[in-house]
């Protein structure tokens, strides 16, 4: 298997604070991995820094081998990483059709003036949009949601829009911001099937995640982040029974 | 049907036909030019809508845009003598290079920083309409600008004038309802409710936003040209800050969250003041108070309203 993400030394801080220190890891191509840790160990950061919303201090972060912390922010989305934020980012001004077809913004060209002039070239590339907009839609089984207003579904199904806005760019790695967060168990057990779906399409998942359960059901490979340092890495049964890990999630007179 | 009368290209056509309409029931000189005046804030304010209204970005600089549309071409086509033909084209790449220049330094930054580059831009471009005496004349301006002949006909009435106005109005819709309806359009309403998220899909936001500021310049150019060869006389007063802010009211007015909120917004604040002269000294009061029951009561615009003529029916 090739790595199709790795970091090097990866360092930022945010004025005194050190959010990631000397930070190195890879990610395997087609995995499902894992980053954990309490709060504010950094986690989300380190998603900032991969696409690009936050400049590394120093370090290096290598997408297919090729530097990615020097290229501009919109220019990631174009190699093939796609995102989702913890705190919900749809767009409430659009319809949920047209938040999918904002993920299909990458697989697009048509300039302001095809579009303004209605050009033959562009219609054809709106209809084709709206086409795979639906595609993703049908297969993350959303396809109900046609038509309707964001406002008019619940929180747990406008998270599923948002992981339909990424996966409808087809990405080769996609960034999985807590997904679980707020939902409840029964509802968990979809984005659990969801995110086995995306993975059989050879997609790479990394994921952030506060739900040990889910974490450790999915993940072949977990990460653990603590005041922005590596503390453990590997597979869920060795990182569940290391010291370490213990100490920090439980408190260190469990760790005995 | 419906689905004919849903196209950028019939709601553009059914436009130009009401307007059109509306002239041969009129059939009143000075109601026409009236129109004539609400076609050109038309073309200004559909370009300051999609800014506005879908990138987010205020503008205090269109009325220096409509008036480097209108100078150049005048000051063109008097002084130098160039035909009309040649003179449209260098107005309208004059007023969109000032603005590409303008627009590149402070559309990197985020927030209202355009704001205040184009207040500032305002000012300057009404520095030199006042100084640059050899070319516009001064404060006291300068006329014979020649009429535009299109096709052999003269347009030297005002009903040949707005037929044409209307004509370029109706395109202009046409090219903005395409753009809000694009990918560039989702784009834009991406931007303007959250830009790191529109960037994490791959959207150069200030390219883009760029690009929209230097298209609604390229419209209120567009505007100035067409009111030159109007009025065949300028002078820098038509093009100060208060003309700018009230183009920025017509769109806040109407609605910012469409661009029939600017459409609806311009034709109400062009025709209000015509029709409150019937109040004498007392128009700017009444004016005043019916701009503020609007914001204060429908802080949203006036487009969409719904009139319940339903629970009307009811009631009687």
């Amino acid at each position: 298997m090739e790595r199709i993400l790795n970091t090097e030394n990866l360092t930022k801080h945010f004025g005194g604070l050190l959010a990631i220190s000397n930070l190195s890891f890879d990610v395997m191509q087609g995995s499902i991995t894992a980053i954990i840790g309490p709060n504010g160990a950094g986690k989300t950061t380190l998603f900032n820094l991969i696409s690009g919303l936050l400049k590394p201090d120093s370090g290096k972060i290598l997408y297919k081998e090729k530097r990615l912390d020097t290229k501009k922010h919109w220019e990631i989305p174009h190699m093939g990483i796609a995102r989702t934020f913890q705190n919900l980012r749809v767009f409430a001004n659009m319809t949920i059709t047209e938040n999918i077809m904002m993920g299909r913004y990458t697989h697009s060209s048509s300039g302001i003036f095809s579009c303004a002039l209605n050009l033959k070239r562009y219609r054809n590339e709106e209809r084709d949009i709206r086409e795979r907009a639906h595609y993703w839609m049908e297969f993350m089984n959303i396809d109900s949601l046609k038509g309707k207003k964001l406002k008019e579904i619940p929180f747990e199904k406008q998270r599923l829009v948002e992981i339909t806005r990424a996966v409808a760019s087809e990405p080769e790695l996609i960034l999985l911001d807590e997904p679980a967060a707020g939902l409840n168990v029964t509802e968990t057990k979809t984005l659990t099937d969801s995110i086995y779906k995306i993975r059989e399409l050879g997609t790479t998942i990394l994921i952030v995640e506060h739900d040990i359960d889910l974490v450790m059901e999915i993940s072949e490979r977990i990460i653990v982040l603590n005041f922005g340092e590596k503390i453990a890495e590997g597979p869920p049964k060795i990182v569940r029974n290391d010291e370490k890990v213990i100490a920090v999630y439980l408190g260190s007179e469990f760790a005995e | 049907m419906k689905k004919l009368l849903k196209s950028s290209f019939s709601k553009s056509i059914f436009t130009f036909a009401i307007a059109v309409l509306l002239m041969t029931i009129i059939r009143n000189p000075y109601h026409v030019g009236i129109l004539i005046f609400l076609g050109m804030n038309l073309i200004i304010t559909m370009g300051l809508s999609l800014l506005m209204g879908y990138a987010g970005q205020i503008s205090l600089g269109q009325a220096a845009f409509f008036g480097l549309g209108a100078y150049t071409t005048g000051i063109l086509t008097t002084k130098l003598g160039l035909p009309i033909i040649t003179a449209f084209p260098l107005s309208i790449l004059l007023t969109v290079s000032i603005a590409f220049l303008v627009g590149i330094p402070t559309l990197r930054l985020r927030g209202h920083y355009l704001a205040m580059a184009t207040l500032g831009l305002g000012e300057i471009v009404h520095i030199v309409f006042n100084e640059l005496l050899s070319l516009t004349g001064g404060p006291s301006g300068f006329g014979n600008i020649p009429l535009i002949k299109i096709f052999g006909i003269e347009l030297d009435n005002d009903y040949k004038y707005f037929v044409f106005v209307w004509a370029i109005v109706a395109f202009i819709l046409f090219l903005s309802l395409n753009i809000i309806n694009s990918r560039m359009g989702r784009a834009l309403k991406s931007i303007h409710r959250e830009e790191n998220t529109a960037s994490t899909l791959g959207v150069n936001t200030s390219r883009l936003k760029l690009t929209i500021f230097v298209i609604s310049a390229g419209f209120a150019s567009m505007a100035g040209f067409l009111y030159a060869h109007y009025v065949t006389f300028l002078s820098p007063g038509t093009f100060s800050l208060r003309f700018s802010i009230l183009l920025v009211t017509m769109v806040a007015v109407g609605g910012m969250e469409n661009i029939w909120g600017a459409i609806t917004g311009t034709v109400v604040l062009t025709l209000l003041p015509e029709y409150l002269r019937f109040f004498k000294d007392f128009d700017i009061l009444i004016y005043g108070i019916i701009l503020m029951s609007i914001m204060i009561l429908r802080p949203e615009g006036l487009y969409g309203i719904k009139i319940p003529l339903k629970r009307l029916r009811n009631n009687s």
